[in-house]
């Protein structure tokens, strides 16, 4: 008997009783929507960081002391020696091969003043050079950016972001004015357009100046440790700039052969990868989840499959009177298992791939299709079908023509 | 009362009667259940991970230091100020609340050498002499440094449990010598294991004097101040006491924000509270949803239950019984199963706990997992089975309840 | 048109010695025991007896439905009784057709569909199968009551449905199990009309019945008693339908 045959009779038997195959369908849907609904909105987490990120430039990377994020052990770093502007600034000079490279340090939470109003002390300052533009996205709105004679000359002059201008300079243009930053004068010579925010911080609470004036003046005798921003010529081009960076940068500090380096190196994508690390557990224990309600699912399958036979049982006494072998029945039971089956999957990813797109929407961002676990879902499903609908269909297979059709 | 008793052994008798079902149906309600159980227990297991190791930093002591430990304003605090020895001296001077006042200092990833037993990565922690007397006093072996061996920068260690257990696995360290990057300590006693398996680091140290500590790494080290308030309901106080003193001693303007961090047991509590309800949430719904699909089993069944048995509804009413009657009947039905299939469960996750935290902390040395359930959990459960075996079974009930009795006793 | 009924070899069915007996519980169940006759292609044979007699159990096996405890069944010179369960099933596909005194129509499906059911375990493509399941529901008369569910046919539609479903493999003998039990007297009239003018068709029709009236319509009547033939003749009383219509 043809395939298509038994899927349109299964397809009728199931029919046959809307509610009794609708609840069936409903536990397939409820495990698969759990698979498919957790990776979803996994994928639409991770296409959220994704998107984040590539504001931060996707062949930029950074070289710092620090690592991106502090979870955990904090010892290891503590101890490492700073990148001292001396090392940054032999860097620069020896690193030749980069589209840009900015030096940067921040200070956080400063105070600016200008004519009797204050900023709240969350300020922040980044003592950098003329790469800040282009390897941090910036543009200039009015006046102009940083340029090396500034640094050079270890100028006081300031690049205002354009929540301070709009704090400090409502009606009136910047440029030109002075103003203080935690207490040191600055002439303005420039403001940047608005970028918004990230993460949900903004962007434009910000004073730029070049770092050597702030190494005078806002730096500890303690010391603080520099940045330092690489833009490589091409995304292509990012992994050989990174290793020739990297190289230089511990000839500089000495690190000897073989040893860690004693600095990090952060890219996009290393800060994806920590992400996707963590969230692929989350997508994991959805699986796991979502096969245990499938198990109680198939269980489910079994036990109305059964009744389903024993209801039908005059019905396969006939079907073997007019010729239907053994196996034809076995087969015929097996498809509806697997049928019923699959239309749970495709209830529950339509309503798992819902949920992923309302969890893109609360964050905005389109999330990816999880198609792996999609498929998995539906070979899942496929699978359950077969292993619990095997026994109720060989039950029926194994039903004597005569006394089923005796049966009342 | 008597037509529940009737009911349940009707209920009792369905099932009976058809045992391949009724085990089937109960199998679905006892998976869902049990891994709902498993995740609360499992939850619960972390929760007492998680105090366990909270209880670390004892919870009536203030850590006063520049860094905020929750990580906030990270960055901004590196540049902060250390907290120096003589800013201590002059808080310890100045504050009057708390019971102890205490400096110490630490530093990470040094070698330790005894003989040819070496460690990397530990940490020594320079202290004063009184800083185990905050702690409770209690050694493992040996004794604390005194104060003439503090204020003379004596040579002389305490070491952490498991740096003990590593560096003299069969010998007794007390008297030995060892060497720390090459600096030659001796020791005098042996901390007590502090630590659990998450937060181990505490045990993995090596205790010296402060003085010892600063002729070794340079007297403007930062200091971290431990300030024992001598009991949570002192903790207020204390801490209020400690940040006017902090803010005197750090020559802090009015209006001007504090350059230090007050360090709390309950603070990192707080920071975890809304992590824990997400995982919470999201745990207990995940597995929720087995156990809906259980259920799900058990409506499907009681339908069927009913359109075999309308005959039989068609009889009974026949007989004068009430609409209500066969509906308890059919409730009755679906909330046995339901409540078969929880006590089931129950079984099988108390075994389950047992054996899995048995097996833990033989191998693993992990004891934050509980070998027993919750009576809190159990309660719960029994009372959420009984309740989703009422949601259950309560349409194809009522569909029971409402067949006309002729129609009914006219199919076959 | 006049049947032979001396055992020659082109004999389309014949029992040898065949014998069928089952255990219910403790005790030992003889339905039949020795039985051999002959059917020849193109006959009309009603096999008769009171309930409890052996003539299902006799039925049973010449539609292949029950394997012979004892003896040898050949059809169209084929060992049937040593067969495995799909050839049995493939000798009920093409060579047999059944009608049930309940008639056993798919409660859910219309007409077409259970008259293509055999054709559909006989792997006959969908276009084909259409065709023939038409000309078998127009054979009975039943050309306009094609998508017609059971529950909005009557009991003799039902029944020439479940006649229609027997012709549609074309197959060597038809075996009528009651077939107008569950109807009314004139409807089963009607219906045993139809199996006169298969039988002249030349269709071999194998009744089984328990009623002298509808025993009558063959042309040779077995009587079986208590697991064993009691007689076997030709029916010279045949009730001629024009006889019955006064």
């Amino acid at each position: 008997m043809q395939l298509t045959e038994s899927v349109r009779m299964a397809v009728r038997s199931i029919g046959a009783n809307k509610l009794r195959a609708g609840l069936t369908l409903l536990s397939i849907a409820i495990g698969v929507f759990a698979i498919v609904g957790v990776a979803a909105a996994v994928g639409a987490l991770e296409a959220k960081v994704d998107d984040q990120l590539s504001a931060f430039g996707r062949n930029s990377f950074i070289l710092q002391k620090d690592p991106a994020t502090h979870f955990g052990d904090n010892s290891r770093y503590r101890n490492r020696k700073d990148i001292t502007l001396r090392q940054a600034l032999e860097f620069k000079r020896r690193m030749t091969s980069a589209q840009s490279i900015s030096l940067t340090n921040v200070t956080m939470g400063a105070v600016v003043k200008y004519a009797g109003v204050s900023t709240d002390p969350n300020i922040n300052v980044y003592g950098t050079d003329e790469g800040f533009l282009l390897n941090a996205d910036f543009s200039i709105d009015q006046g102009r950016g940083l340029d090396p004679r500034d640094v050079q000359m270890r100028s006081n002059v300031a690049v205002i972001g354009a929540e301070v201008k709009t704090m400090l300079f409502p009606h009136e243009s910047a440029v030109g004015k002075i103003l203080t930053v935690n207490g040191q004068p600055y002439t303005v010579i420039g403001v940047f357009n608005a970028k918004g925010a990230i993460f949900g911080q903004s962007q434009d609470a910000l004073v730029v100046v070049p770092i050597t004036s702030a190494a005078e003046r806002f730096f500890d005798e303690w010391g603080t440790s520099i940045s330092i921003n690489v833009r490589a010529w091409s995304v292509e081009a990012l992994d050989e700039t990174v290793g020739q960076a990297v190289g230089i940068l511990r000839a500089i500090r000495g690190v000897e052969i073989g040893a860690e380096n004693d600095f990090e190196v952060i890219t996009n994508e290393s800060i994806s990868e920590t992400f996707g690390d963590f969230t692929k557990y989350i997508a994991w224990f959805g699986l796991f989840c979502g096969s245990v309600a499938l198990l109680a699912a198939g269980v489910g399958i079994m036990n109305i499959m059964l009744v389903s036979v024993k209801e039908r049982t005059r019905e396969i006494g006939v079907r073997k009177a007019v010729g239907a072998t053994s196996n034809d029945i076995l087969t015929q039971f097996m498809i509806e298992a697997v049928t019923l089956c699959q239309l749970g999957a495709l209830i529950g990813i339509g309503i798992g791939l819902l949920g992923g797109l309302g969890m893109g929407a609360l964050i905005k961002v389109t999330p990816p299709i999880p198609w792996t676990w999609v498929g998995v879902s539906i070979a899942s499903c496929t699978f359950v079908g077969l292993v619990f609908g095997i026994y109720p269909a060989w039950r029926a297979s194994r039903l004597d023509p005569i006394e089923a059709l005796r049966y009342e | 009362m008597d037509s529940l008793v009737e009911s349940i052994k009707m209920a009792i008798a369905a099932l009976t009667a058809n045992k391949m079902r009724a085990v089937l149906t109960t199998l679905g309600v006892v998976i869902g259940i049990t891994i709902v159980l498993a995740m609360g227990w499992a939850l619960s297991g972390l929760d007492a991970a998680l105090e366990d190791t909270l209880a670390i930093f004892g919870d009536d002591i203030l850590y006063v230091d520049k860094f905020d430990w929750t990580g906030r304003r990270w960055m901004e605090a590196r540049n902060r100020k250390n907290i120096t020895y003589d800013q201590f001296l002059k808080v310890e001077e100045r504050l009057q609340s708390p019971q102890y006042v205490i400096p110490t200092a630490r530093r990470t990833s040094l070698d330790v050498r005894h003989e040819n037993l070496q460690l990397t990565s530990t940490t020594i922690m320079g202290v004063s002499s009184d800083y185990n007397a905050m702690l409770g006093g209690s050694m493992a072996e040996g004794r604390f440094f005194n104060d003439m061996e503090d204020n003379s920068g004596a040579g002389v260690a305490v070491l952490g449990n498991a740096t003990a257990e590593n560096l003299f696995p069969s010998a007794d360290p007390i008297g030995k010598r060892i060497r720390v990057n090459g600096i030659p300590f001796t020791v005098i006693g042996v901390m007590p294991k502090r630590g659990t398996l998450g937060a181990d680091m505490v045990d993995n140290q090596i205790l010296m004097p402060l003085k010892k500590f600063f002729s070794l790494y340079g007297a403007s080290s930062r200091i971290v101040i431990n300030v024992k308030a001598g009991g949570t309901d002192r903790l207020d106080e204390v801490r209020y006491e400690t940040i006017g003193v902090m803010r005197q001693v750090r020559s802090l303007a009015p209006g001007q924000e504090d350059d230090f961090a007050i360090n709390t047991q309950q603070a990192f509590r707080d920071q975890t509270a809304q992590l824990r309800f997400i995982v919470y949430g999201v745990g207990l719904m995940l597995t929720g949803l087995s156990f809906l699909v259980g259920s799900i089993g058990i409506m499907n069944i009681m339908f069927v239950s009913v359109t075999e048995r309308t005959k039989e509804i068609g009889i009974r009413k026949a007989l004068g019984a009430t609409r209500s009657s066969i509906l308890l009947q059919f409730l009755v039905e679906a909330v046995v199963l339901c409540l078969l299939g929880s006590l089931i469960a129950l079984v099988i996750t108390s075994i389950g706990a047992y054996a899995v935290s048995s097996w833990l902390e033989r191998s693993y040395e992990l004891d934050f997992l509980s070998p027993f359930i919750p009576p809190s959990q159990i309660l719960l459960a029994i009372l959420v089975s009984a309740f989703v075996g009422v949601l259950a079974g309560i349409i194809p009930a009522y569909r029971g309840a409402r067949l006309d009795p002729v129609e009914a006793l006219r199919s076959e | 048109m006049a049947p032979s009924t001396d055992g020659t070899d082109d004999s389309l069915i014949e029992l040898r010695g065949i014998g069928r007996s089952y255990n219910m519980g403790a005790e030992w169940i003889y339905a039949l025991q020795d039985v051999s006759l002959k059917i020849h292609r193109n006959e009309y044979v009603a096999i008769m007896g009171p309930s409890g007699s052996g003539k299902s159990t006799l039925m049973n096996i010449l539609g292949c439905l029950d394997t012979p405890s004892y003896g040898e069944y050949y059809f169209a010179g084929e060992l049937v009784s040593a067969m495995d369960d799909s050839e049995l099933a493939a000798i009920r596909n093409q060579q047999i057709g059944f009608v049930f005194q309940t008639f056993n129509l798919l409660p859910r499906s219309d007409a077409l569909h259970n008259v293509e059911l055999p054709l559909i375990y006989a792997g006959v493509s969908g276009a084909e199968r259409k065709e023939r399941a038409h000309e078998a529901l127009a054979h009975v008369g039943l050309a306009n009551r094609v998508t017609h569910r059971p529950n909005e046919l009557s009991g003799g539609q039902r029944q020439r449905v479940a006649i229609a479903r027997a012709l549609v493999t074309r197959p060597a003998i038809i075996l009528a199990d009651e077939p107008t039990g569950n109807l009314d007297s004139r409807t089963g009239i009607e219906i045993m009309r139809l199996f006169e003018e298969l039988w002249t068709q030349g269709n071999t029709i194998i009744l089984v019945t328990h009623e002298e009236d509808i025993a009558r319509h063959a042309a040779r009547i077995i009587r079986v008693r208590d697991g064993n033939i009691e007689s076997d003749e030709v029916n010279d009383a045949r009730a001629m339908s024009e006889d019955v219509q006064h």
